[in-house]
């Protein structure tokens, strides 16, 4: 160091702040971190996911059979099937009412805004068993959904949760009451940067409300849209947590996803090989949505 | 130079890597057991010795493995018995782990499904000569005792080593209503077929017949095991399930499943039970909401608190002329890790857990204990009731053991399919090949 600070000439390789491997080390600890807990567990998932194993005694390799499997049962395409009605939910939905509630809020000033976009962000910052749990109380046969669509009229007593047709649909809802604070949020702020003259001279134009969202808020959202259809898509597929515990994947499979797949597989069944390949190829399916989302976001 | 330098980070962090997950090759040393009976001088000459235990025990049975922890160590006074508990669902889902480890536990709880892991997996050690040296063969009834052996490549039961023993069972049944039997000017239903014209008087007077609450998946199958029993017949299903002869795709098991689904479409079950959570299903029942549940002991204390005297326990009326049969299964087997280097004294806690000497205290955790005992012993009306029937059952052989023990994942495969037979989304034929192929995939088609 004392010799860096005489001399700073550069050395073949070196720089100003030492030699060349100085930066790395710096880098070191965390990429130590990096490569032990996410680098080593995936090549481990991608090497287990080639052999037929229960966990405990040795596995046996059989090479790409597992993803032959997923290929080409339909049983497991359903869970896909499944996870894009859920993506439906968890991010179209949420993005849509996120826009539209961003586009009213950017016209108008409201009182007590902040108290408003703190209420809309709540059901983000609740633990997902407590959103289970609540929402299965919304959707049971005396639930509170029944119960106000009873005032309409005749009285109703499905179990939402319970119904092949509706199950999905329930949980894809409880998905889009918990996404929509995190996409109002993100819109709210993005469309604070949009220079507010832009709108003053849409509106000496003559610009309608459709006009000033379709030429100037989507636009200028185009940025916060990608990171919020990343980060939601991205739940949607990877969902696991409210179909456990809402409905466990049932009734019969009809709400059952990648994701609860990979666990049942893994810890209840033993099957630890075919849930690492589902694992590999639910990981490759979120690599390129997440790619097409960025490409999206680039060719502005 | 460049490639000097990333072969220093690499370097460095595969260093960091070792360090942080700590991987040192280790061996286990063989333990020096004799594999037969302690007696009390040889564990005195043992010295200052502990012995830990792993368990999945909740509520009255964690109270019960605490108290012969505690009546043990008592009676062993060099010996300190150190029990660590799990909930189930994170325990059966870590077991094979903590025995493969180097600290694995003496003694630990694994049920059925795990000794199907355990056993091929060489993790815990086969008890024959505990067995004999202890005489537990006296134990434990026909039907339990089979269930307690498996064979080495964990697949078949009934055959091979002993693998655990256990502190008491459980069992499948009727809780039945009686102020709304009594209402509905019923007798005690005495068949199968009086049961179900029960049934049918039960919906005609518009109370639920049967309360279930499935939006769990599993609890749906404790109505059908029972019927099985019936249609298929009880020795045919328990081949069934230690991977014998018998095919779900047989016609008494389709026929079971046609009865149960029938029951479903005529109102005998909880409409809409798919959505209803089994605990809301237990409060409606527990309210008088309804005639019958059909479920398992474990729910005795819950329904003798709410219900007091008014609720009582029988098995499943069977056929005239066929002897009756339910579902029933020890409960928290013990078995002993082949890590352990106290494996005679592990033995000997088991021999003493499993033993007469606890079967007041296992009772009062809510085992129903194996060595008969006088119903009149119960703590209250129900679980008088419920001792009665476990002791016939017990004398008889009628009990057979759970569904979903036929295969390590038959429970995913028969739960779904269940909850799509009562929601009228498959057929009895569909739903027998679905849960049969589950069974060829594991035993090879026969």
């Amino acid at each position: 160091m004392s010799a860096s600070a005489i001399r700073p000439a550069r050395k073949v390789g070196g720089s100003v702040a030492g030699p060349r491997y100085v930066p790395f080390l710096y880098l070191a600890p965390g990429l130590a971190l990096v490569l032990a807990f996410v680098i080593y567990p995936l090549a481990r998932t991608v090497q287990v996911s080639f052999t037929d194993w229960n966990g405990v005694i040795p596995p046996d390799f059989i090479g790409v059979e597992n993803y032959v499997e997923i290929l080409t049962d339909p049983e497991l395409r359903a869970l896909f099937v499944h996870a894009a009605v859920l993506i439906f939910f968890y991010a179209l939905i949420p993005i849509a009412l996120g826009l539209l509630i961003t586009a009213v809020l950017a016209r108008t000033r409201v009182r007590g805004m902040t108290a408003y976009r703190a209420l809309l962000f709540v059901p983000q910052a609740l633990s997902m068993v407590v959103v289970a749990i609540a929402w299965q109380w919304v959707f049971a046969s005396t639930g509170i959904l029944n119960q106000v669509l009873t005032l309409f009229g005749n009285e109703v007593t499905t179990a939402w949760l319970g119904s092949f047709e509706w199950a999905l649909p329930a949980v894809g809802l409880t998905g889009t009451w918990r996404q929509i604070g995190l996409c109002m949020v993100l819109f709210l702020a993005g469309v604070q940067k949009i220079d507010p003259a832009l709108y003053e001279a849409a509106k000496l134009d003559g610009a309608n409300a459709w006009n000033e969202f379709r030429h100037i808020t989507l636009p200028g959202l185009r940025a916060e849209i990608a990171v919020a259809l990343t980060l939601t898509v991205t739940a949607a597929l990877k969902s696991f947590d409210l179909v456990y515990l809402m409905t466990r994947g049932g009734p019969g499979t009809s709400t059952s996803v990648p994701g609860y797949e990979i666990f049942a597989r893994a810890f209840n069944r033993g099957e630890i090989g075919s849930a690492a390949s589902l694992g590999v190829t639910l990981t490759l399916l979120i690599v390129v949505f997440a790619f097409a989302i960025e490409r999206f976001r680039k060719e502005s | 130079m460049r490639r000097n330098n990333l072969a220093a980070v690499a370097a460095v962090s595969l260093t960091a890597l070792a360090l942080l997950t700590g991987c040192a090759p280790g061996g286990s040393d063989a333990p020096a057991a004799t594999g037969g009976k302690l007696t009390d001088d040889q564990v005195a000459a043992l010295g200052d010795v502990k012995l830990t235990v792993s368990a999945y025990s909740v509520g009255g049975q964690k109270e019960a493995m605490d108290r012969a922890a505690e009546a043990f160590e008592k009676k062993h006074t060099n010996v300190d018995v150190e029990v660590s508990y799990k909930a189930f669902n994170d325990y059966g889902r870590t077991i094979d782990l903590t025995m493969q480890s180097n600290d694995a536990p003496d003694v630990a709880q694994a049920n059925a499904v795990m000794a199907r892991r355990l056993v091929p997996g060489k993790l815990v050690l086969p008890l024959d000569s505990y067995w004999d040296a202890y005489g537990w063969d006296d134990r434990f009834p026909g039907a339990v005792k089979g269930t307690l052996s498996l064979s080495d490549d964990g697949k078949f039961f009934g055959e091979g080593s002993q693998w655990g023993a256990a502190p008491g069972g459980n069992i499948v049944g009727v809780f039945y209503n009686k102020s709304i039997l009594g209402d509905l000017g019923l007798e005690f239903p005495s068949n199968f077929d009086s049961f179900v014209a029960s049934l049918e008087k039960a919906k005609a007077a518009g109370v639920q017949p049967i309360v279930l609450g499935n939006l769990e998946q599993w609890p749906s199958n404790h109505i059908l095991s029972p019927i099985l029993g019936y249609t298929a017949g009880a020795s045919e299903v328990q081949s069934w399930i230690n991977g014998g002869d018998s095919s779900f795709t047989d016609s008494g098991f389709v026929e079971g499943l046609g009865v149960f689904q029938e029951w479903m479409d005529k109102g005998y079950i909880t409409p809409d039970a798919n959505g209803i959570k089994n605990d809301d299903a237990n409060a409606a029942y527990i309210a008088g909401d309804g005639l019958y549940q059909v479920t398992g002991s474990w729910n005795t204390t819950p329904f003798a608190d709410g219900m007091g005297d008014n609720v009582g326990f029988m098995v499943m009326p069977a056929p005239k002329g066929v002897d009756p049969a339910t579902t029933g299964a020890f409960e928290t087997p013990l078995t002993i890790s082949s890590k352990s280097k106290n494996a005679d004294l592990a033995a000997l806690f088991i021999d003493f857990v499993t033993g007469p000497d606890m079967t007041a205290s296992n009772m009062q955790g809510g085992f129903l204990p194996f060595s008969p005992v006088d119903p009149a012993e119960g703590d209250s009306a129900l679980a008088k009731d419920v001792l009665q029937v476990w002791n016939e059952m017990n004398s008889t052989d009628g009990l057979v053991s759970y569904l979903d023990s036929a295969t390590p994942s038959m429970g995913d495969a028969m739960f779904p399919a269940l909850q799509s037979l009562l929601g009228g989304q498959m057929t009895s034929e569909q739903v027998a090949t679905t849960i049969q192929d589950n069974w060829d995939k594991y035993y090879g088609s026969k």
